[in-house]
């Protein structure tokens, strides 16, 4: 669907034929969905969300600028209703998974002795992105697995162009990082010690 | 790649093997992402959606100014438009003198609604003890004539074949020319008034063909 297709739905929408609505849902609901089980890690709470973000999209329509792609804007809203999600379960000391931030990036952008080429399971590389925080997770989420251009990965992230552009690059070289660190990890004996 | 400046002369200095190789694996990785499939949401998400819409009043006024400012797909200009205006019609004035029983019809396979050309759709129902079927709808008059459905022996289905408008229809399938039973597969459906439901069919530009 092109945008001025988008937009006709939307003006239907917005005229009261609230069906119409359920074409911008097909259209959305994989992305979003899947936006919520990585923000959440629980397909039950990102079906709950995925619904309450296409309801709040909805009824906030009227503040939807027409001529805009209307996927980011969704996003936005999807987005933030996710945050809200996780801080009220971290204020409820619900467990929250680790994850890597800008500053475990190392110094020096020279690869380790250990290359990473060869055989990169994509398994392995999907584990590795949850572990990145939201930020640089969905930055890379949003170009590479939704193929959005990056005027629209900004949009989506409420960042300039600039700052859209390091995010990905940054969430990049930082998946690279987890990668290698997990294949050390994997590589390096654990010695378990028994204590009679 | 940089370049290193040595009084009059000029050359590019490769990266490091390094970067290069840091290149390559970022770019690799990137290849794995846009791999992702990602997961199919569950069928409840959309139906969950609908059902919880509320009513939107909207004032005719307010009706109006939303058609006024509603987008129209038209790419037209005078100078182009002339010439291929006067070479379609005189291509349907050759067309309708040399067929003395009218213009061409659209593929004869797909029940056509409309004389513009729409999207070809299939309803199909699976309900082998039936002895008749018929589709009727918003889009014939609720009128079940020259919408009969057709018995697939290989699919054990009866089949429709249509030719639908962009847009919204409501239907139900007339089974044994009494019985109204809506389509299960149908993802909407909406309360008829007289106590049952009428499914949704929602079309859109798909360009091809479609079977519900």
């Amino acid at each position: 669907m092109d945008s001025s297709e988008e937009a006709r739905v939307i003006a239907e929408v917005l005229r009261g034929e609230g069906e119409a609505y359920a074409i911008l849902v097909k259209r959305y609901q994989k992305p979003i969905f899947n936006l919520m089980k990585r923000m959440t890690m629980s397909a039950e709470d990102a079906l709950d969300l995925s619904q309450d973000a296409f309801i709040k999209a909805y009824e906030n329509l009227e503040k939807y600028s027409p001529g805009r792609p209307f996927f980011p804007w969704l996003y936005a809203i999807g987005l933030n209703l996710a945050r809200d999600f996780l801080r009220k379960k971290k204020k409820n000391n619900l467990v929250v998974l680790p994850r890597f931030e800008d500053s475990e990036l190392c110094s020096s952008s020279a690869p380790q002795e250990e290359e990473l080429l060869g055989r990169m399971e994509a398994a392995e590389v999907a584990r590795a992105l949850l572990k990145l925080s939201p930020d640089y997770r969905e930055a890379l989420a949003l170009r590479y697995q939704e193929d959005l251009p990056l005027a629209d990965v900004a949009q989506c992230l409420g960042l300039s162009l600039s700052g859209a552009k390091m995010r990905v690059h940054r969430g990049l070289a930082l998946l690279r990082q987890v990668l290698l660190e997990e294949r050390n990890d994997r590589k390096t004996p654990r010695t378990v010690v028994l204590r009679g | 790649m940089t370049e290193k400046h040595l009084g009059q002369s000029s050359f590019a200095v490769e990266p490091p093997a390094g970067e290069r190789e840091l290149d390559r694996e970022l770019l690799a990785l990137s290849g794995v992402l846009s791999g992702l499939p990602g997961e199919e949401p569950p069928l409840e998400l959309l139906t969950g959606v609908m059902s919880r819409l509320g009513p939107r009043k909207v004032s005719r006024v307010r009706k109006a100014l939303l058609w006024l400012r509603s987008p129209l797909a038209v790419t037209v200009t005078p100078l182009r438009a002339a010439p291929w205006g006067m070479a379609a019609a005189a291509l349907l004035a050759a067309l309708w003198f040399s067929n003395p029983s009218g213009p061409p019809a659209l593929d004869s396979r797909f029940a056509s609604v409309t004389s513009d050309p729409g999207v070809n759709v299939v309803l199909s129902l699976d309900l082998s003890g039936a002895s008749s079927a018929a589709v009727i709808g918003n889009f014939n008059s609720w009128s079940p004539t020259g919408f009969e459905m057709r018995w697939d022996e290989k699919e054990r289905r009866w089949n429709l074949p249509l030719n639908l408008k962009k847009g919204r229809y409501e239907y139900a399938f007339l089974v044994d020319g009494k019985h109204l039973v809506p389509d299960p597969a149908a993802l909407l459906s909406r309360d008829d008034g007289f106590g049952s439901r009428n499914s949704v069919l929602i079309v859109e530009n798909g360009g091809g063909n479609e079977k519900i």
